[in-house]
């Protein structure tokens, strides 16, 4: 196959930007030891790794299961009122994650409005630092992803397929998951990878709304790795980054084999 | 019989207004200019897009109905095949239809050999432009 020169052009940027990915991922992966690696599984990393893997795992399928309704429903919405709403979806992208954090605490901390209302349902409420307040405020970050990636899948073509499936029977949800939810299911594994790895990476917001989690006092894997720069220094922080590298890459990678692909039609 | 009175769609800046159809017989021929209203016209009927007026289907009024019961198929052009189901998948798909019309559909096409064939193996058909 013979490639024109812009091919060649483009693939410096390719290069480019590779490096300025791979460069420092390598770079964290190598000042490691392997000795150094199974020393540092033992300070706590792992247990933090999977309290923050599960708890990005709680709030990607929370995001989906309400991606999913609200991209249908402002699929249908053609009043310029819903694209305001739509557009308000990618503010607390926008938002510095610490005021993010402040954000929380002003709403649903038991003194603050919707905190107040929760705690007469709930008398024993409490906000910080629990797992309420972890996947409330990642929600709040995270959920957009999962959104805007299967907005993008659920095109006019699956609303026609969907009208279409109607028109011989179907009943709109009947319709909507036996025609939409194929063609999106890709997607929806993206968005869900999407939110679950920008959960992951979190550090400012659940610096003020969880320091530490209720009742084992296990740290978020990021403010983990904080915590042992600020103790230990950058060996043990490395250390641990590497590892909390490593499962992601394998979790990212397995997830990618699951995508498979997506239904198509003409 | 479909008879239509006071059809009006609004879309955009495109306006439809049918004041009074009746269509009748087994096929009709809908003609019409591009951006005439066609399209618009079929998807009213069949419940697509809203519109007001009365839409009567052998005499029941349809258009205050939802999609799946006017008892109306709509299919475009270009949207009508499922490419990853098979030719018994595509065929069997709708869930209103009578006894026994899948065997016809299959054997009036001369697809009985490729019933569980994927659909992209067929060549797709194209229509020639109106002379």
């Amino acid at each position: 196959m013979k490639f024109d020169k812009l091919y060649y052009i483009f693939s410096i940027f390719v290069i480019i930007y590779l490096g300025i990915i791979v460069v420092p991922i390598l770079r964290t992966l190598l000042f490691t030891s392997i000795n150094g690696l199974v020393q540092d599984s033992k300070s706590g990393i792992i247990q933090s790794i999977e309290l923050t893997y599960l708890m990005a795992f709680i709030v990607a399928i929370i995001s989906v299961v309400f991606a999913i309704p609200y991209t249908y429903f402002i699929s249908r919405s053609p009043h310029p009122f819903f694209k305001f709403v739509d557009s308000i979806i990618e503010l607390p992208i926008m938002i510095p994650h610490t005021v993010v954090g402040i954000i929380m605490l002003l709403t649903f901390e038991p003194s603050m409005p919707v905190g107040s209302l929760i705690s007469k349902i709930y008398p024993n409420y409490r906000f910080d630092d629990t797992f309420f307040a972890v996947i409330v405020t990642l929600f709040f970050l995270a959920s957009a992803y999962s959104i805007r990636t299967i907005q993008v899948s659920y095109t006019k073509n699956a609303i026609e397929y969907e009208n279409m499936a109607r028109s011989f029977g179907y009943k709109p949800l009947e319709a909507f998951m036996l025609v939409s939810v194929p063609f999106m299911w890709r997607s929806i594994l993206r968005g869900m990878a999407l939110t679950w790895a920008r959960s992951i990476s979190e550090v400012g917001s659940m610096l003020i709304v969880a320091y530490y989690i209720f009742p084992s006092f296990t740290h978020l894997v990021g403010i983990f790795i904080y915590s042992q720069f600020i103790g230990n220094g950058l060996i043990p922080a490395a250390e641990s980054s590497s590892i909390l590298i490593i499962t992601g890459l394998l979790t990212l990678l397995i997830l990618k084999i699951l995508e498979g692909k997506d239904a198509s039609y003409y | 019989m479909l008879h239509i009175t006071d059809l009006r769609v609004i879309r955009g800046k495109f306006k439809l207004q049918i004041d009074d159809l009746n269509l009748s017989g087994r096929s009709i021929l809908l003609i019409g200019e591009n951006g005439s209203g066609k399209t618009t016209l079929l998807q009213s009927i069949a419940g697509f897009i809203q519109s007001s007026g009365k839409i009567y289907l052998e005499d029941f009024e349809i258009n205050s109905l939802p999609i799946e019961k006017r008892n109306v198929c709509m299919l475009s052009t270009t949207l009508n095949i499922f490419k990853d189901k098979t030719v018994k998948e595509n065929l069997n798909f709708p869930k209103r239809k009578r006894d026994g019309v899948y065997d016809d559909l299959i054997n009036d096409l001369g697809l009985a050999e490729k019933e569980t064939s994927k659909v992209p193996i067929f060549p797709q058909v194209k229509c020639k432009d109106w002379p």
